[in-house]
């Protein structure tokens, strides 16, 4: 029996859909923050910055969704039926965009608290929804998957190295706006997010070990 | 983008990646599915490529094709496919490929 450990090598930045995403997810994140810091500094008055905010964080769904079927997330030979997969990517991505359209028409035209409410629920669905079908596509780790050929698995190693930690923190940025929209006590927020990115931490810790496991081959 | 467009010009193309679409294939599977010569059909998928729309990977001796989209050149696709767009290749394009698949044979 041969077992072998899958190194994905050093990090490529190569990929063009994947630096799309990270620099439009690192883009739109300064933006917020330094939108959230004038606002703050009383630069900006409290609803135009709640609205501007909820533009930004629509504009940045859709460029991630728009690029999600590209950057191949799901692809894990070995684990994944590739057909099924890129179906699931591809229906995530759409889904996303949907979303992120949605998000800029609520802020811009809709009431802002109708606009918060609503595109609070459309996030969280969206992002359970997602979460749901993936892991049931990722079902082959409990069921021990196909063996593939261990040049395939390193190089989607290689590009899972960059995209998981992304779309984790995607999630969390979503799904905490999300939460301070929902959730009105101050306290409670700061605490539910304090648990959020160690279960956010947890849940990737865990993925690279599961992913990235040795494999025998008999 | 251009690349792009031109590639979901062609309905043969178009027809690729509705293939690919449901899974995967081989080279060879997909050619199966048209009555093209097998260098035009390089020359699709060479193109296909190019666009950044399909990624190729090595199996032993064939090469499979797997769709590699975004939520925008999908939609493109469906508009494509919707209303039948046939942009027209320009002169240079269609000597080129022209001259590629006599070379090739």
């Amino acid at each position: 029996m041969n077992c072998q450990t899958i190194s994905s090598g050093p990090l490529k930045f190569s990929n063009r859909p994947l630096k799309m995403m990270v620099l439009a997810f690192l883009g739109f994140t300064l933006a917020a923050a330094a939108l959230s810091m004038a606002g703050k500094m009383g630069y900006i008055e409290s609803a135009l910055l709640k609205r501007a905010l909820g533009l930004i964080i629509g504009a940045m769904v859709i460029i991630i969704g728009n690029a999600l079927p590209k950057a191949r997330p799901l692809n894990a030979p070995g684990v994944n039926p590739p057909g099924p997969a890129a179906g699931a990517e591809r229906f995530a991505g759409w889904i996303l965009v949907v979303v992120g359209m949605a998000y800029i028409a609520l802020f811009a035209f809709a009431p802002l608290d109708e606009a918060r409410r609503i595109s609070a629920v459309l996030g969280i669905g969206a992002m359970i929804y997602i979460a749901a079908s993936w892991a049931w596509m990722a079902r082959g780790l409990v069921w021990g998957g196909r063996e593939e050929s261990l040049a395939d698995r390193e190089r989607a190693a290689g590009k899972r190295k960059l995209i998981l930690p992304l779309l984790l923190a995607f999630c969390y940025v979503l799904s905490t706006a999300s939460m301070v929209v929902l959730v009105h006590n101050r306290h409670l927020v700061e605490e539910i997010g304090w648990w959020m990115f160690l279960g956010f931490l947890m849940l990737y810790a865990g993925l690279r070990v599961v992913l990235d496991r040795k494999r025998c081959v008999s | 983008m251009s690349r792009v467009f031109k590639a979901l010009s062609d309905p043969t193309r178009r027809r690729v990646l509705e293939l690919l679409r449901q899974r995967p294939m081989s080279a060879g599977d997909l050619a199966d599915h048209f009555d093209v010569s097998k260098p035009a059909m390089s020359a699709h998928f060479a193109v296909l490529r190019e666009a950044g729309l399909i990624d190729s990977q090595k199996h032993g001796k064939s090469v499979i094709y797997e769709l590699q989209m975004s939520v925008l050149e999908d939609a493109l696709l469906g508009f494509a496919q919707a209303f039948g767009w046939k942009l027209q290749e320009s002169k240079s394009t269609k000597r080129k490929t022209l001259n590629r698949e006599v070379f090739n044979s």
